[in-house]
């Protein structure tokens, strides 16, 4: 029952897991098995429709499968009340959506210390590791090449390459051992691509997270220690 | 280890007020038009409330301090309508002798005539004696005061001198000293005119806020002379007493219209009410004009229900107006609120945030058209008592507006309710995509 990770445990696995949306709906997702080890980065590929988000949404505890086991660090998500969920959720993962990423109404600093407002153990690791979350914060952004001028700019005014290494920046902060992203770069040209993955690898790397990455461009594979097409996992037939 | 849990607690949940203030502020012009849908419909609501109210007030501070009403025999409500409020025309007169009776009573300690039946340029002419100006009393036992000149007095040197109210004055331009005609009859259609005895304004009366303020008083004598080359309601053709030849009629009256008393003993109403009520001779109505003004507060109160009516559907109205505009913000706000979920916030904090976002405005709303009231009423009031007679209180708020006022926040809590709802329901089923 503890939400405490156990150690030496994998990041993420899936057992026998079925999903469906909505009552007496066709299952959308039933995967027999499938785990990150701590410290891997995944690329789940997967066209439009195969399931992709959904299995991000198990992952992050946002939903619970019908059927099945989704253990992330060693806890067992379904044996958790709603509550613990969420506060598992933000204290050991970090999120990064296609687009629309940030909180219009919060400056980018604000954005980024986001989880650390709402999660102790994510702010006292961040303090751990640079003094204070707004050190955190600031030293990530740097590290995302973001210019202090910006900091305090309104999100709004901002690109979409830098509004994502925002997201990336928030989702970061605090070293959650999981990074879950959801098409990041599918908004990013080719280039800014390559470099945006190539700058969250180092990250995950540098504070030995786990980092599981979906996109339906199968393109981006090369760069992730290991690949998987999800339809190949999940049973559910697609059309 | 338990003060730290609550202290965290308390910080997370001031950041989520401080979160869902900054939302409300980006989304501030929505917001705002929002605020001020509110704050009209609650000014409104409450200005009819306090119309409604204070109409009542100003009905039934018509008369105080008088005891019995008695005119002819009719119903109470019509004896109310044209003795006190001048409306409609008396069916019967009374005799003179009845009033001398009623002086007699050893239980009456004063008792006012009144002679109604002119008017002046639709304003009614009361006929009466001098008692009246210090016998009459209206709200909580006011008297009569002046405002410029003198009551008449008693006798024939005082013929031919009126008194006006303030909205004969006002309205019409009087001040002491003006000539003015009396004509036979009442209302617009005044039939014929006494022009050969002109009267001369004595004194004005200060406003009252009752249809003292509306009536031309005039002595009893004085209407007696008016009408002394009449007969049956129209001059008697070639005929005529001059103004200065009618001192020397006798100008005692044979009957009026209605009788004021005031008795000695309030505990002596009833038995006296019925003694008149069922005296031989003559057939007299005494009423108490207490319940004879909720009677009549009865007939009207139609309007004031369907004045109710109208404020209670602001109400609804208001709260449908914000029920839309959160419903139209939650569509904008799915991204918004699914962040907010993957930083860990669950569906019963999102649910709040709606909650408190709406509550606030609610209340902003509420307190905001109670200050627009407030304000508009320290600006109107002079203008509504003097074209409606209507006396508004300016109280900031009242002790009944209170639970309006909850009303109002209580329905724009209910309307919230939905949007709320769906924001914690979507969230759950959105998962960290909305679809849309």
């Amino acid at each position: 029952m503890s939400a405490m990770p156990k150690e030496n445990s994998a990041a993420l696995s899936l057992r026998d897991v079925q999903f469906r949306w909505q009552a007496g709906q066709a299952a959308c997702l039933d995967i027999e098995s499938f785990s990150i080890s701590k410290g891997e980065s995944v690329f789940l590929y997967g066209p439009s429709g195969s399931g992709k988000s959904t299995l991000l949404s198990l992952a992050g505890g946002i939903i619970t499968p019908q059927r099945g086991q989704v253990t992330v660090l060693g806890s067992d998500l379904g044996c958790l009340s709603g509550a613990a969920r969420d506060r598992f959720r933000v204290d050991h993962a970090g999120f990064i959506f296609q687009q629309f990423n940030l909180i219009p109404y919060l400056s980018m600093l604000e954005n980024v210390l986001l989880p650390c407002r709402l999660s102790q153990r994510r702010q006292q690791r961040a303090s751990a590791a640079h003094g204070s979350p707004r050190e955190a914060a600031i030293a990530l952004l740097n590290t995302l090449g973001l210019d202090a001028d910006l900091y305090q700019r309104h999100v709004t005014g901002l690109s979409i390459g830098q509004q994502q290494r925002v997201a990336a920046a928030r989702a970061l902060i605090g070293q959650p051992e999981l990074i879950i992203a959801d098409e990041p770069t599918s908004a990013l040209d080719a280039d800014r691509q390559k470099d945006f993955i190539a700058l969250i690898l180092q990250q995950c790397a540098s504070h030995g997270s786990s980092l599981l990455f979906v996109s339906h461009d199968h393109r981006l594979a090369s760069q992730f220690s290991r690949e998987l097409d999800l339809q190949k996992i999940n049973r559910v037939e697609q059309h | 280890m338990f003060s730290q849990l609550t202290s965290q607690l308390f910080s997370q949940l001031s950041y989520f007020l401080r979160l869902a203030g900054k939302s409300a502020w980006n989304r501030r012009l929505t917001l705002g038009l929002m605020l001020f849908v509110i704050s009209l419909s609650v000014c409104l609501l409450l200005a009819v409330e306090r119309l409604r109210n204070d109409a009542r007030e100003s009905f039934s501070h018509a008369v105080s301090g008088t005891d019995l009403v008695v005119g002819a025999r009719t119903s109470p409500v019509q004896l109310m309508l044209y003795a006190v409020f001048r409306i409609g025309a008396a069916t019967n007169n009374i005799a003179w002798q009845s009033y001398q009776d009623l002086l007699q009573d050893p239980a009456v300690a004063w008792a006012v005539p009144l002679s109604l039946g002119d008017s002046h340029r639709g304003f009614a002419v009361v006929g009466t004696t001098p008692d009246y100006f210090s016998r009459f009393r209206y709200g909580d036992a006011q008297g009569l005061q002046l405002r410029a000149g003198q009551a008449f007095g008693e006798g024939a040197d005082h013929l031919f001198a009126a008194v006006i109210g303030a909205d004969v004055a006002d309205n019409l331009g009087y001040q002491v000293g003006s000539k003015i005609t009396l004509s036979h009859g009442t209302g617009d259609a005044a039939l014929a005119e006494h022009a050969d005895k002109p009267f001369k304004v004595v004194g004005v009366l200060a406003r009252t806020g009752t249809p003292v303020d509306s009536s031309v008083h005039i002595s009893l004598q004085s209407m007696q002379a008016i009408h002394l080359d009449w007969q049956g309601g129209a001059p008697v053709p070639g005929f005529s007493i001059a103004a200065e030849h009618a001192r020397k009629f006798d100008l005692q009256p044979k009957e009026i219209t209605a009788v004021l008393v005031g008795l000695h003993k309030r505990s002596m109403v009833f038995r006296l009410q019925r003694q008149i009520n069922t005296k031989d001779g003559e057939a007299l109505l005494a009423v108490l004009p207490g319940v004879a003004l909720d009677q009549l507060w009865q007939v009207i109160s139609i309007v004031e229900r369907v004045l109710l009516a109208m404020s209670s559907l602001l109400v609804v109205l208001g709260s449908a107006g914000l029920l839309a505009v959160m419903l139209a913000s939650l569509n904008e706000r799915r991204r918004e609120l699914a962040i907010l979920r993957s930083a860990g916030v669950g569906p019963g904090h999102l649910f709040l945030m709606l909650m408190a976002e709406s509550l606030g405005l609610t209340i902003a709303g509420a307190i905001s058209g109670l200050l627009l009231l407030d304000v508009l009423t320290l600006a109107g009031k002079d203008w509504v008592q003097t074209h409606y007679g209507i006396l508004i209180q300016s109280a900031l708020i009242n002790a009944t507006e209170i639970p309006l006022l909850g009303m109002v926040v209580l329905m724009g809590m209910l309307a919230s309710l939905v949007p709320a709802c769906l924001a914690y329901r979507n969230s759950l089923a959105d998962g960290l995509t909305p679809r849309l």
